[in-house]
């Protein structure tokens, strides 16, 4: 199991335990992390998961597909150099207690 | 429709007498899912020659792996590469990748986030200016008056169809034959494609991009053909896929919203105390209703299936209804909950085809439910709804209701 440890917008963190292989949108889902709202279940056509993650784990994480980067110039809240969609970064060991913000907005 | 589960295809595959397609299945298909489900991971439904999956475990993996269960046979019982059922197919719902790919992104791109989140402030407008008209009159029909009002203009507007006296009824009589057409050629299919046919000439005008007004997406996806990132012949037909499958849907969903929320004074309350919980409502009322009930797929190989082996090339229809009340994947499958994690829900699909629509759909709905929460205080059902009987569509007919202004 791998702790992800989820800021929002009011600085409150959320900590959850996910799968190894899940996506971080899945581990938020199933322990119903507010404003993670990923409406279309992770088929990449709603930019409604949309995380800013820490710096410090970004080098950590595979680069966005050329089609996550098109939907990360569509989400409601500013896309910043450390967004992310999280229906699109799988849970791993090297992820352990990896640090994400949750936007303002998601639509 | 009772189920004689001998074994006989493929070895552990039970033989069902089910009928999907009669009148009395239709208005009540949940006890033909549940004998579905408990039948095995896949039955066969002797009367059409195809097989048949109910349960969720089983549907969703099969919708994700396009490569085994394709959708180039067809999304309805007719397997459309067959001479005696040949058509084209449609050039996004029925192709795999790679063809798939290169026109998805260019639609996807075209109904990007952004651009849908730019139509909010006309729907919330119209919605608001209906339920306003409809507080007024104080009895109203959920679908006709609020519902199919609503979806009949922002919709067809937001694609870009020019308005006339008929867009509404040949709008929704061009959704009752392609729903109508994905099940069998019955009677009901026929009377369907009688009225249809019609209105064949004005249905060839509005997939033309004459028929776009340059502020709609419809006019994108011409200009899109024009920038060689999808081919030309395909703009027309993708309008088509817009007409055809863009309006019942949302409107069931909508009306099926609404009837859940009028039964239950205590949700409704829940939706009032924060209406941010509109889309939740538009959710779980998609899962409990199903607007598309079923999808089918083309084993492109022989597939394991839960220890049952589906030949290759077969036809299977998938029970997108079943799966969303599954009571081993949802808890009280039945029950309309706002609270409740619509996570996992297959009302859209699920994989590289799940609905292009969705976000319009979702937007749609939140803004009526939301006018509706803000602007009434009581919703009360004036008499028991009535259906509207369609081959793969499930949607009500009427819903009447009373309201107390908020």
């Amino acid at each position: 199991m791998t702790k992800i440890v989820f800021i929002r917008p009011d600085s409150e963190a959320v900590e959850v335990t996910a799968k190894v292989g899940d996506s971080i949108m899945h581990a938020a889902l199933a322990n119903q992390v507010p404003g993670i709202l990923a409406e279309c279940g992770g088929s990449m056509a709603c930019a409604t998961c949309h995380i800013y993650v820490d710096e410090e784990w970004l080098s950590k994480l595979n680069p966005p597909s050329s089609m996550e980067n098109e939907m990360l110039d569509a989400t409601a809240s500013e896309r910043r150099d450390n967004s992310r969609l999280c229906c699109q970064i799988e849970v791993s060991d090297r992820l352990d207690g990896i640090r994400v913000r949750i936007p303002e907005s998601q639509i | 429709m009772s189920a004689s589960a001998s074994q006989v295809l493929g070895g552990s595959i039970p033989v069902l007498e089910i009928d999907p397609y009669t009148d009395e299945v239709l208005n009540e298909p949940f006890a033909m899912h549940e004998e579905v489900r408990r039948a095995g991971p896949v039955g066969f439904l002797k009367k059409y020659g195809v097989y048949v999956m109910g349960r969720h475990r089983d549907i969703q993996p099969a919708l994700k792996d396009w490569e085994t269960f394709s959708s180039t046979g067809g999304s309805g019982l007719a397997d459309i590469r067959k001479p005696d059922a040949w058509r084209p197919g449609s050039p996004i719902v029925e192709v795999d990748p790679p063809q798939h790919t290169k026109v998805r992104t260019a639609l996807q791109r075209i109904l990007s986030p952004t651009v849908i989140r730019a139509w909010r402030e006309e729907f919330e407008r119209e919605a608001n200016r209906l339920v306003a008209e409809l507080v007024k009159r104080g009895t109203f029909d959920a679908v006709d008056d609020l519902a199919e009002t609503y979806v009949s203009k922002t919709f067809p507007d937001a694609l870009g169809l020019k308005w006339s006296p008929e867009r509404r009824a040949n709008l929704f009589l061009l959704g009752e034959l392609n729903f109508d057409g994905q099940g069998p050629r019955n009677a009901r299919y026929e009377e369907t494609q009688k009225r249809a046919d019609l209105i064949i000439d004005w249905y060839n005008d509005s997939m033309t991009r004459e028929a776009m007004m340059p502020s709609g997406f419809g006019e994108k996806i011409f200009a899109a053909a024009d920038a060689g990132d999808i081919e030309p012949e395909i703009a027309p037909l993708l309008i088509r896929s817009f007409l055809r499958g863009g309006l019942d849907t949302t409107t069931s969903s909508i009306s099926a919203a609404l009837y859940y929320l009028a039964r239950d004074p205590a949700q409704f309350a829940l939706l009032r105390e924060d209406t941010s919980r509109a889309r939740a409502a538009l959710e779980e009322a998609m899962r409990l209703e199903t607007p598309i009930q079923t999808v089918c797929r083309q084993t492109m190989r022989e597939v394991e299936v839960d220890g049952a082996m589906i030949p290759n090339d077969s036809k299977v229809l998938i029970l997108l209804a079943s799966a969303n009340r599954d009571p081993d994947f949802w808890e009280r499958p039945d029950a309309f909950d706002l609270n409740r994690s619509t996570f996992g829900h297959l009302a859209l699909g699920n994989g590289i085809h799940m609905c292009i629509g969705q976000m319009i759909a979702r937007l749609e709905g939140e803004l009526a439910l939301k006018a509706v929460a803000t602007q009434i205080r009581e919703l009360r059902l004036e008499g028991e709804p009535t259906r509207k009987l369609n081959n793969n569509l499930r949607s009500l007919k009427t819903v009447p209701l009373s309201v107390v202004a908020a």
